[in-house]
């Protein structure tokens, strides 16, 4: 199983903002993607999830050889991909329980099909959801994990919730759907320390073997918690250095004037 | 079967015919005549008339619709109540202490708690109430909250009503269950012309559920409604609507309360059905304390026309209002909420507020929301708000994200924006009914 990005070119409004990123993730692998702010981080994590807004102009998305450029965005979801939003959005009147049983729901019922059509009846029986019982205990049993308050499982989803809140609910969201590919858009900014220890062992916890992990961030303090595999860095919408672990280190130290003045653009 | 006679033509004859066939007593027999030759004064409300300027009633011709219904004996066991009615009387989780079925204007069907009875509340058909509450029916029935003369409509439904739900709730008395009302209609090109007339005497409490529907969703017909809701000192009411009349039926319903003082009115209507719906929904806040919250769900869709006229009428100091309306509009559909803040010279020290909010899922769906200040006391503080939009792209993503498809992810933002109205309909089996009406449409 691996996510591999390839020449791929992004623009919003008809203005480029990625020029032919390359990335290759295996399950398993744990990957950062650092980069000052404007250089592309979030527009990235919106193509692979296939926003319309972001325009892809060329290049591939291949998860397990499959383009998910043909894909809609809840088809992208049901193959196992997931945004953790740097801004999730506020859906008034919609409990969280509510939004992720039916999300759950789908989701697995998607997975159970490609696995072929007798797991699917078993799941998916009647009501097309999963049971309440067994959706409430996984739900509680998850938020206590990750040091939601339970009362959050009755509150609209973002409602009034505070931006460390709605970050913990991201990484909520994750574990109940157990996708094969997390993107994490800045789950770190927004969190105090001690959330931001939570919230990395949650990743940690699901990032095994089994889950490939791109996490995007701005600054190198989540990386202490989240230990990358590999770190790659953008600008101006390519990545223009990769390495391991080690590189976030010296990102911190050194910061990114001197990748600017290596790899600024001739003045035209 | 509505037999063409002459009572069924909108005539003088049919007033005399529907009030002998009733037995009803004289003073009620001369409303009813007054009403007639009013309704024949009254000129119908046109377009130059500000309230009624969005809704186009050229096409409704009277003529076509029969005007008196053929009387029906009630039935003596549930298990005779037409099958059609069943998803309606069903109020899951919901004990209720009193259910009232009428059809075409004829009572069919009543049960009612003893020990409420005994209490000396009264719950019983108009007709019934005529017979046996006079005075009361006489002192309120269509004088203060909607009188006869308003305009034509309100003059006609004076001449010829049919049906209605009478509730009366003593001094002091606390019903603590729901009662229950449905009303339907099931002759083809039927003319219905319900009343509801609720009195709550001081210090009394209580929820009243009504339901209006049609035995099928493409029956013709022509309703002309009127509720009157009378709060006494500090009696405190909750009302709960549910209208939701066939796709081919066009109705005009005049709905009033008169808000006495430290009474407390609850307010919810949900408007579902008809092909056009005029409705006015006023309240009068007339002595000090008196506090009104009224809230309003529409869904429109194919060809509907919903207007809302409501009017916060507050002639007396420390009054206050509040409402709430949501709105949303499919295909060609439309919707026009016209909200009139009226804050009288004696109002002061009153606080008035009105937000309204629609929601177009399609291109050619359109809603108007139209606040109206009308303030003439200074001391009072008054807001209103509306939006009008449509559904958020960027919710649609988060949610198709996390595998909803484009449909489950419009019908969950829907869902959404209504439930901040839906739980203002304080009773379980009611919010079930509306959610799965509005579910079975998106
Ligand atoms: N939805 C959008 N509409 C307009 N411009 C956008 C949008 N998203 C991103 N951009 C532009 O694309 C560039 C990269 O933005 P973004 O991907 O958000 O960067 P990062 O996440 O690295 O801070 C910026 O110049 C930004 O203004
Ligand atoms: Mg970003």
């Amino acid at each position: 199983m691996d996510l591999s990005i390839r020449n791929l070119q992004v623009s919003v409004d008809d203005k480029p903002i990625l020029r032919g990123l390359n990335l290759e993730i295996k399950q398993g692998e744990i990957h950062a993607l650092m980069g000052p702010n404007g250089s592309g981080k979030s527009t990235l994590a919106y193509a692979l999830m296939g926003s319309e807004k972001y325009h892809v102009d060329a290049g591939e998305i291949l998860l397990d050889g499959e383009n998910l450029l043909d894909l809609a965005v809840d088809e992208r979801a049901h193959r196992g991909l997931f945004l953790a939003f740097q801004y999730p959005t506020t859906i008034p009147g919609v409990t969280l329980a509510d939004f992720l049983r039916r999300s759950a729901s789908a989701v697995r019922r998607a997975r159970n099909t490609a696995a072929g059509a007798e797991s699917q009846e078993t799941t998916t029986g009647q009501g097309m959801l999963v049971p309440m019982r067994e959706f409430r205990r996984e739900l509680l049993g998850k938020m206590k994990d990750l040091g939601v308050d339970q009362a959050f499982a009755r509150r609209y989803l973002n409602e009034g919730f505070s931006g460390g809140e709605k970050k913990r609910v991201e990484v909520l969201q994750l574990a109940m759907l157990q996708p094969k590919f997390a993107i994490l858009d800045e789950t770190d900014s927004g969190l105090d320390i001690d959330a931001l220890r939570t919230v990395a062992e949650g990743v940690n916890a699901l990032a095994g073997s089994e889950l490939g992990v791109l996490v995007i961030t701005h600054y190198q303090r989540l990386l202490n918690y989240i230990k990358p595999h590999f770190v790659h860095i953008l600008l101006d919408g390519q990545i223009v250095e990769s390495g391991g672990a080690d590189m976030a280190e010296k990102l911190e130290a050194s910061g990114y004037d001197w990748l600017r003045e290596k790899y600024a653009e001739p003045v035209a | 079967m509505a037999v063409v006679t002459n009572t069924s033509e909108l005539s003088a004859e049919a007033v005399e015919a529907l009030s002998a066939l009733k037995n009803e007593p004289a003073w009620l027999r001369d409303k009813r005549r007054a009403a007639w030759q009013l309704s024949r004064e009254l000129p119908m409300p046109t377009g130059t008339d500000e309230a009624w300027r969005r809704t186009d009633l050229r096409g409704l011709d009277l003529g076509q619709y029969a005007a008196v219904s053929p009387q029906v004996e009630a039935i003596s066991v549930r298990e005779e109540l037409p099958a059609y009615m069943a998803p309606h009387l069903a109020m899951p989780e919901t004990t209720v202490g009193g259910l009232l079925v009428h059809q075409d204007g004829n009572a069919l069907w009543q049960t009612f708690e003893a020990d409420l009875a005994g209490q000396g509340v009264i719950f019983c058909d108009l007709d019934t109430a005529v017979r046996q509450h006079a005075d009361l029916v006489a002192a309120h029935f269509m004088t203060e909250a909607v009188p006869v003369n308003t305009n034509a409509f309100t003059a006609l439904h004076g001449a010829l009503w049919q049906g209605g739900v009478f509730l009366y709730v003593p001094s002091g008395v606390q019903v603590q269950v729901p009662l229950q009302a449905l009303t339907t209609h099931a002759t083809a090109s039927g003319m219905v012309q319900p009343h509801l007339l609720l009195i709550a005497e001081a210090q009394s409490d209580v929820t009243f559920v009504d339901e209006q529907v049609s035995q099928s969703s493409d029956l013709a017909g022509f309703h002309n409604g009127v509720v009157e809701l009378y709060l006494k000192r500090g009696a405190r009411v909750t009302c709960l609507q549910i209208q939701n009349w066939s796709r081919r039926l066009w109705g005009i319903s005049h709905q009033r309360a008169v808000l006495d003082a430290d009474s407390q009115l609850h307010w919810a209507a949900a408007g579902l059905g008809s092909r056009l719906h005029w409705t006015a929904q006023d309240v009068w806040l007339r002595a000090p304390g008196g506090n009104s919250k009224l809230f309003g769900l529409t869904f429109a869709d194919g060809r509907q026309h919903l207007d809302y006229q409501t009017r916060q009428d507050h002639t007396a100091p420390h009054t206050e209002s509040d409402l709430l309306f949501k709105g949303v509009v499919l295909d060609r559909a439309r919707t026009v909420f016209r909200g009139v803040l009226h804050l009288r010279k004696e109002a002061q020290q009153t606080n008035a507020y009105q937000a309204t909010h629609s929601l177009l899922l399609s291109p050619r769906a359109r809603a108007d929301a139209l606040p109206i200040l009308e303030i003439e006391a200074d001391d009072v503080r008054c807001k209103h708000g509306s939006t009008t939009g449509r559904v958020d792209e960027e919710q649609i993503f988060y949610l198709m994200s996390r595998g909803l498809s484009r449909r489950d992810a419009q019908r969950l933002i829907v869902q959404g924006f209504f439930e901040t109205v839906i739980t203002e309909f304080p009773v379980e089996g009611v919010q079930e009914k509306i959610r799965l009406a509005i579910e079975d449409r998106i």
